[in-house]
């Protein structure tokens, strides 16, 4: 190796044990555990809240944000390493509704007053986002959606409703798609707004999941007037958005750091539950290869491809959404009937991952996108 | 981070092979084997691709090899570069005599192809110690034992045998002798494999190349089973695009089966298979370049890349329809092909075996 690329892989080594120090002072016991025993898709909403304000302070909030808008430095080795530390200390993974699906849009599309306003309060995590997309009739076929926005002067007046919608209780402003037009092509009708959710005439109804968690809701919008400076983009040019943000909510991330804890969970009670097992043992084995196969499989996407691209990103999501509930299965399968248990955590952590193959696209989606840009049709 | 891009060297080999190889023939037979292997490596360098500069080779790595491997996988070309360039080089290169560096620049040069004559029936690709002993006499060792499936043992010029000295694994390279082939067959994709019997056969002191050659086997094991890997990634590749033909060509019902959401579906999990393969065979490579304790990295290329090929073939035979049972297209030959990959070097469970070894080390 050059003296170059040792100098580089010295000053990697560093910034990994600046971080590894940075969380041993600063990551809380409590948020540990919680991480640790997080069944559902999101870290609970105080964790959430607690954690980036913690990053925040550190200034490490939006690494990958351009730098004008408080972005670092960091290059893409960096990051991983950045993401990694984090995951193996046993962080949660911050939810991607503001700091990275909203902050994308409005760096792409937003107005320089928008920026100004929205970017610094979603790093201070003043505002905490929730994705108002689903509706009842319309999931990844985004433009049957129906709730509607009509102009009246300076603002428009929301009617309907959104469901799905992750942390809509803990969250404090919404970005969501909107009918603004009744045009020939459905998806040609639609724009996207804004909207504190403290705004008279909305009301959010919970949803619970199976395993007992409330990550869902649905929204509800009765004449909520919403200022046409809070839409993002040209009127009616809410579906290129959306596009632009489906890509990103389906590609943007690493898996891999989250797939490496949820491994070294089913490790651990494997060495507890299934010493004798060689039949567990060589179902583990199994996973343990597809996560080394996952990891190499991204980090050579990542370096061969854009990062958003309609290749890459579905095959990414869909196998390592498969994977988790591989492991989820496995380590419910390890507890034996214990698993039957009403109070189980390896039950919830079951019952949870199920929806990893359903949000964000589900799987039969990912596979039609994969499916096309195999064929080339 | 392991780096996974090609260099602008690598695309353009990639480029030259691709093209060399859509526009030959390769024989089977023990003579055509030879001179197409001459003739690949006086127009591209295959031969010599991989081995060190002063050997006579152009200096390249595992990620070089992947890359030729995975082209003679997708044009289904028998050659004996596994063997031949990235097997008994990193034999030869233990040996470090002055034998060994000649037959590394015939290598290099294209003029010598090499079989390695180690598996037995309980060998179990390399885990076991062989059967085969070599006893030592005043002077030179007398050498029995059988050895299978020595691949192109008779277009080889020469072999080289592993056999157990004091409880040691020891390994020699003799000049191949018809004699000792006790069966010639082919395999299920139609390349020539021998079974070889030594029975109190003489050879020589200087035909020692090391009396412990344990790591050294498992060195070279490690380079021909990534390179095994790469060539059927490619084949996969080969089994993907005709299968994206067949079915955006093939018409049912009025419609092209590719609009069958079952069918696309069905396409698109080959897809994924393909790219894991790929992804983890490049991991195992880049891993062996850097010379990373790196077992689990090629266990699990193995396994990954043995599950895929009998996946993707099939699915490729079965969104054929009949006509992917016949012998009248060339998935026929590809799937038999991946049959053999999938099994050569040992197969899923033997990887799976060899990676919970690896890792509860």
């Amino acid at each position: 190796m050059s003296s170059d690329g040792t100098a580089a892989s010295d000053a990697y080594a560093r910034f990994a044990e600046e971080v590894r120090d940075f969380l041993a002072a600063e990551l809380p016991d409590y948020i540990r555990e919680q991480t640790r025993l997080q069944t559902g898709v999101q870290p609970h909403p105080d964790i959430a809240k607690r954690w980036h304000r913690i990053l925040f302070e550190k200034g490490w909030i939006t690494p990958t944000w351009p730098k004008e808008f408080g972005g670092l430095d960091w290059d893409t080795t960096q990051t991983a390493i950045f993401h990694d530390e984090c995951a193996r200390a046993g962080a949660p993974k911050l939810p991607g509704m503001g700091l990275r699906m909203c902050a994308s849009v409005l760096i792409a599309f937003g107005t320089e007053e928008q920026k100004a306003h929205f970017l610094p309060r979603i790093r201070s995590g003043e505002h905490y986002w929730c994705q108002g997309y689903s509706e009842s009739e319309a999931g990844s076929d985004l433009a049957s959606l129906r709730l509607r926005a009509d102009r009246d002067g300076e603002h428009y007046v929301l009617n309907g409703a959104k469901i799905w919608t992750t942390h809509a209780h803990a969250a404090n402003w919404i970005f969501l798609l909107a009918r603004t037009s009744a045009s020939a092509r459905p998806q040609d009708g639609i724009s996207f707004l804004l909207a504190p959710l403290d705004a008279p005439g909305i009301r959010v109804r919970p949803i619970l999941s199976m395993s007992g968690e409330h990550e869902l809701n649905e929204v509800f919008f009765e004449n909520v007037r919403v200022p046409l400076h809070h839409r993002i983009g040209e009127e009616n040019s809410g579906w290129r958005i959306a596009k632009h943000l489906l890509q990103h909510e389906r590609g943007g991330g690493a898996y891999a750091p989250q797939l490496n804890v949820a491994l070294e969970h089913l490790r651990a009670i494997a060495r507890t539950r299934a010493q004798d097992d060689v039949l567990l043992h060589a179902r583990l084995a199994e996973l343990e290869i597809e996560t080394l196969v996952i990891a190499s499989m991204e980090d050579r996407f990542d370096q061969l491809y854009e990062k958003v691209n309609g290749f890459t990103a579905p095959i990414k999501k869909l196998t390592s959404s498969t994977l988790l509930q591989a492991i989820s299965e496995l380590a419910l399968e390890m507890n034996g009937a214990e698993g039957a248990e009403a109070d189980s955590w390896a039950a919830a952590n079951y019952l949870g991952k199920r929806a990893v193959t359903i949000y964000g696209g589900a799987r039969e989606v990912q596979k039609d996108l994969i499916a096309r840009a195999a064929l080339g049709l | 981070m392991p780096d996974y891009k090609p260099t602008s060297e690598q695309n353009l080999m990639r480029e030259s092979i691709r093209a060399y190889l859509s526009a030959h023939a390769f024989a089977q037979d023990a003579e055509g084997m030879r001179a197409d292997w001459a003739a690949l490596s006086n127009t591209l360098g295959l031969a010599g691709a991989v081995l060190p500069a002063d050997a006579g080779g152009l200096g390249g790595d595992m990620s070089d090899a992947i890359l030729i491997m995975e082209e003679l996988g997708r044009a289904l070309a028998p050659t004996p570069f596994i063997d031949t360039s990235l097997i008994a080089p990193t034999l030869l290169a233990a040996a470090r005599t002055e034998d060994a560096g000649k037959l590394l620049a015939d290598i290099a040069a294209g003029a010598t192809i090499v079989s390695l004559a180690h598996e037995e029936p309980n060998t179990r690709f390399g885990r076991v110690a062989p059967g085969a002993t070599a006893q030592r006499l005043a002077k030179g060792y007398s050498l029995s034992g059988r050895k299978v499936r020595v691949n192109a043992a008779l277009s080889a010029h020469n072999w080289i045998v592993s056999a157990s000295v004091d409880g040691k694994v020891a390994l020699f390279v003799i000049e191949a002798d018809a004699a000792f082939v006790s069966r010639q067959y082919e395999m299920l994709d139609g390349r020539p494999a021998s079974d070889i019997e030594f029975s109190d056969a003489f050879v020589p002191d200087s035909a020692l190349l090391r009396s412990d050659a344990v790591p050294h086997l498992s060195n070279a094991y490690n380079r021909g089973i990534v390179g095994i890997c790469a060539e059927g990634v490619g084949c996969m590749r080969a089994m993907l695009a005709q299968t994206v033909e067949h079915t955006r060509t093939r018409r049912q019902f009025g419609r092209a089966l590719a609009e069958l959401q079952v069918v696309r579906h069905g396409i698109a999990d080959m897809l994924i298979a393909v790219e894991k393969a790929a992804a983890i065979t490049h991991r195992a490579a880049l891993t062996l370049d850097e010379g990373e304790d790196s077992l689990d990295f090629v266990a699990a290329a193995k396994f990954t890349t043995s599950r895929a090929l009998r996946f993707v073939g099939q699915s490729a035979v079965q969104f054929h329809g009949a006509i992917g049972m016949t012998d009248e297209l060339p998935l026929s030959r590809y799937f038999k092909r991946a049959t053999v990959i999938a099994a050569q070097f040992g197969g899923a469970n033997d990887h799976l075996a060899n990676f919970v070894e690896s890792t509860s080390r």
